[in-house]
């Protein structure tokens, strides 16, 4: 690197090192609560499966008939009577349950943690050493494909959880799923896509790309003579 | 020492000593700092502007093609 280029360099790294230094602090406490909020979502799901499982009243009572037909007993209502209602399903598996529930919002969580996980790192190595390097434009490529590969499977995960849930509660007779599935697999190609993760990645990608070609023009700047 | 990228070479290193001349009288000849006239001399440099190639010149009384030389595509010319 020339004297010149060696001086360019660090004046931008006094200029962009105040607010980046903010922002990877900011970023380090958003990681952190969203490994917090996912750590509360499973618990709070493990939660709902043991009550759940201790407690049948407030919870899985079956189809409607069967709802009314517990109803009809006095014992039971009785016993129901000045407890809160619960909405429930069909499927009597507390565990099952609490994985699909668990399935409908852990992903989109962890992707979260990890992307911000990603850039705090790519920030930290920016602040080391220099903003325009071939790190940083390997850091933003590997949040882009994150955002992008990580959140179509989060969204695949998240939707195929979400349809059983659906079907579990309508109560299907086997070999009738697979007409269940179509409504939401044409709604979810068409509107329910993860547009905002797609969004995101592409524009990660695109960022490094531009960050990949500062860089070799940096290199071919520290070559000129 | 040829970049792998281009077959340019720089034969600074023997007009200097041509014309027993050091890196430093050149650098203050040329206004250029010794670390690009490093660069240069050892054979890192990728590129070099006009008013270098002419400051050199006239600094060492040659020719561009006295500096700069491509050298041949087949090893078993060299």
């Amino acid at each position: 690197m020339t004297l010149n280029t060696a001086a360019k360099a660090q004046a931008s790294a006094r200029l962009s090192s105040s607010w980046l230094g903010r922002l990877q602090k900011a970023l380090t406490v958003f990681c952190v609560l969203a490994l917090i909020a996912a750590g509360l979502t499973a618990a709070a799901c493990a939660y709902a499966g043991v009550t759940a499982d201790d407690n049948p009243l407030s919870f899985i009572v079956g189809d409607v008939p069967q709802l009314e037909q517990a109803m009809e007993d006095e014992s039971v209502a009785r016993e129901a009577a000045g407890r809160p209602a619960e909405v429930a399903y069909g499927n009597p598996e507390g565990v099952r349950l609490q994985i699909y529930t668990a399935l409908g919002w852990l992903p989109s969580l962890l992707l979260v943690a990890g992307l911000l996980f990603v850039l705090r790192r790519t920030i930290r190595r920016a602040r080391q050493s220099d903003t325009f390097s071939g790190d940083t434009a390997d850091g933003l490529r590997l949040a882009g494909r994150l955002a992008l590969i990580g959140g179509l499977v989060a969204w695949l995960a998240e939707w195929a959880a979400r349809v059983t849930l659906n079907n579990a509660s309508m109560n299907l007779r086997p070999g009738e799923e697979i007409w269940a599935y179509i409504p939401y697999t044409l709604r979810a190609l068409i509107v329910d896509l993860p547009w905002l993760w797609v969004l995101l990645g592409v524009g990660l990608l695109a960022i490094s790309a531009v960050f990949a070609r500062a860089v070799a023009m940096r290199e071919d700047l520290d070559g000129l003579v | 020492m040829v970049d792998p990228e281009h077959r340019v070479s720089v034969h600074l290193d023997e007009l200097l000593t041509a014309r027993g001349m050091t890196l430093t009288e050149l650098s203050r000849k040329v206004d250029l700092t010794l670390a690009n006239l490093s660069i240069l001399k050892n054979g890192r440099a990728r590129a070099m502007r006009f008013s270098t190639l002419t400051a050199l010149c006239d600094a060492l009384d040659c020719t561009p093609g006295d500096i700069l030389r491509v050298e041949s595509a087949d090893p078993a010319d060299e």
